[in-house]
């Protein structure tokens, strides 16, 4: 009987690393354009609500905090496409690295 | 002689989806097919409607995950010619690129479902492990592994750089390889061929009496292809030929995908050495310049997709949204084949046509209680939906 030709490939798999990483342990390098978690730069920000209105997941409200308008982002509704960093004429909002983003309560959710 | 209903679904264990098949059966062989369609209904084309065009473009995006490239691109292509908007050309390669980017992982998908579904594991493994370093592509160009959030109206969102052309070319040459093993495994490992080939069968004559789109009509020996008969972006510029197979059955299915995943690198490359310099998009007005309307076809990685569009003039939200995805146009076909096949082979053939439920389910006008459908005319829908 012939051999079946994925056998050479399996053997070849039995001796190499596995592919997987141990996750919480060891964590994949992220791409430099990554989309995660945003960075707001609150003194940067004029408060111009262009941001909240162009998101498509309706995840930005303004907020008044002793007298400053500036954005929240609700990260349970975002869909991080990022389209508020485009948008943003000051450049207020950056991309940030972080995506282990689960929570217990709502209010942690909330990017301020 | 009396046959039974086999009810699979709506939640399934052989189904990855929501959806129901009513199977008539005589002993083990399957001898007619009802399927029931609008498990995972979500109004998007209304949704759309309510939006801006460029919320819009976000929202295509969730149509379907998989083929989330796919989407954008054609209601880019549609609200863009709808607007009379040309795009640069470097925007057309590099929506080009990460579209074939798309294709290549959605046929690895499909493929490792496929080898999973009757029984052969070991494959599986490996068609996802390779597929692993497409998203990791996907993830470098445009910043997430699968929502790509990649074409907008008027172009692209980012730019690929020197870096960038290598790390492709370096992925794509080694994926290529074991491509072309896997290639020979599928040509004559006996499970395989015990499993797949003959299995589903489905004539040329009744793909195109039944309208079969994308890997399943050419499956079948029909020469259908979008981006060979009306090529959009940048396909008029590189080569491609159709891959076609004459078999009309499960195995040939799956040889098409294997074939387009190699057929796809090429295309990359090419795009990648022949691709000009230039501005990466263009500006768009927020609201639509004229009323008019704007149709678009691509070739998506499961057949022929349609997203046609009316704007109205000065407004910022479409008057009308369409769309036509290509697994809605292969049920008629997948019942046909499924008719004269055993239960077990079931999930293959479900699975051959690469069927994607929440794309298919959008619009269908159909009274649950009586079955009775309706059709309506598009002004007096829009007259409704503004009540
Ligand atoms: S990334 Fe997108 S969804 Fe999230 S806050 Fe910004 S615009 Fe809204
Ligand atoms: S668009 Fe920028 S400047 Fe305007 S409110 Fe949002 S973050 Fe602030």
């Amino acid at each position: 009987m012939r051999l079946p030709s994925l056998i050479r490939e399996v053997w070849a798999n039995l001796l190499k690393k596995p592919a997987t990483v141990k996750y919480p342990f060891e964590k994949l390098p992220l791409s430099k354009t990554y989309r995660g978690k945003h960075e707001l730069m609150r003194d940067r920000c004029v408060g111009c609500g262009l941001c909240a209105k162009i998101c498509p997941a309706f995840a930005i409200t303004m907020r008044s905090v002793y007298g400053k308008v500036s954005p929240e982002v609700d990260l349970a509704k975002c869909i991080f496409c990022y389209q508020c960093e485009d948008v943003c004429p000051r450049g207020a909002i950056k991309r940030g690295k972080e995506y282990e983003l689960a929570s217990w309560s709502r209010n942690e959710m909330i990017v301020r | 002689m009396s046959s039974i209903d086999l009810i699979v679904g709506p939640i399934h264990p052989a189904l990855h989806e929501p959806e129901r098949f009513v199977f008539k059966i005589d002993g083990e062989i399957v001898v007619d097919v009802e399927p029931r369609l609008g498990y995972v209904h979500r109004g998007i084309e209304k949704a759309l409607s309510e939006r801006t065009y460029i919320k819009d473009i976000y929202l295509v995006e969730r149509v379907c995950g998989i083929c989330n490239v796919a989407h954008t691109l054609t209601a880019a292509q549609a609200i863009e010619q709808a607007f009379g908007v040309e795009v640069p050309r470097r925007s057309k390669y590099l929506r080009t690129i990460v579209h074939e980017l798309n294709r290549l992982h959605s046929h690895l998908l499909i493929l490792g479902v496929v080898c999973e579904l009757i029984g052969f594991d070991t494959l599986f493994m490996l068609f996802w492990r390779d597929r692993e370093v497409i998203m990791d592509l996907i993830e470098m160009i445009t910043g997430n592994r699968v929502m790509s959030a990649y074409n907008i109206i008027g172009g692209v969102r980012r730019n690929i750089g020197d870096f960038e052309v290598t790390q492709i070319k370096g992925v794509l040459s080694s994926l290529a390889k074991r491509v072309k093993q896997y290639k020979k495994v599928f040509m004559d490992d006996p499970t395989i061929r015990a499993r797949c080939a003959g299995v589903g069968y489905l004539s040329r004559a009744k793909a195109l009496a039944l309208g079969a789109v994308g890997p399943t009509a050419r499956g079948s020996g029909l020469e259908l292809d979008v981006r060979v008969d009306e090529p959009y972006a940048a396909y008029d510029e590189v080569k491609y030929c159709a891959v076609i197979y004459n078999d009309g059955d499960v195995w040939a299915r799956l040889m098409v995908r294997l074939d387009e995943l190699l057929a796809s690198m090429e295309v990359i490359n090419e795009c990648l050495d022949k691709m000009p310099s230039g501005p990466i998009r263009v500006p768009v007005p927020e609201a639509a310049p004229q009323s008019a309307e704007g149709v678009s076809v691509i070739e998506a990685p499961r057949g022929e997709l349609i997203h046609h569009v009316y704007t109205k003039r000065d407004d910022d939200k479409p008057f009308r949204y369409r769309i036509r995805t290509p697994t809605y146009a292969n049920i008629p076909a997948v019942c046909e084949m499924l008719k004269g096949c055993y239960i077990a082979d079931i999930p293959a053939i479900l699975a051959s046509i690469d069927p994607c439920f929440s794309c298919t389910d959008r619009a269908a006008l159909i009274d649950t209680n009586s079955g009775e459908k309706r059709i309506i005319d598009i002004l007096s829908l829009a007259r409704r939906s503004k009540k």
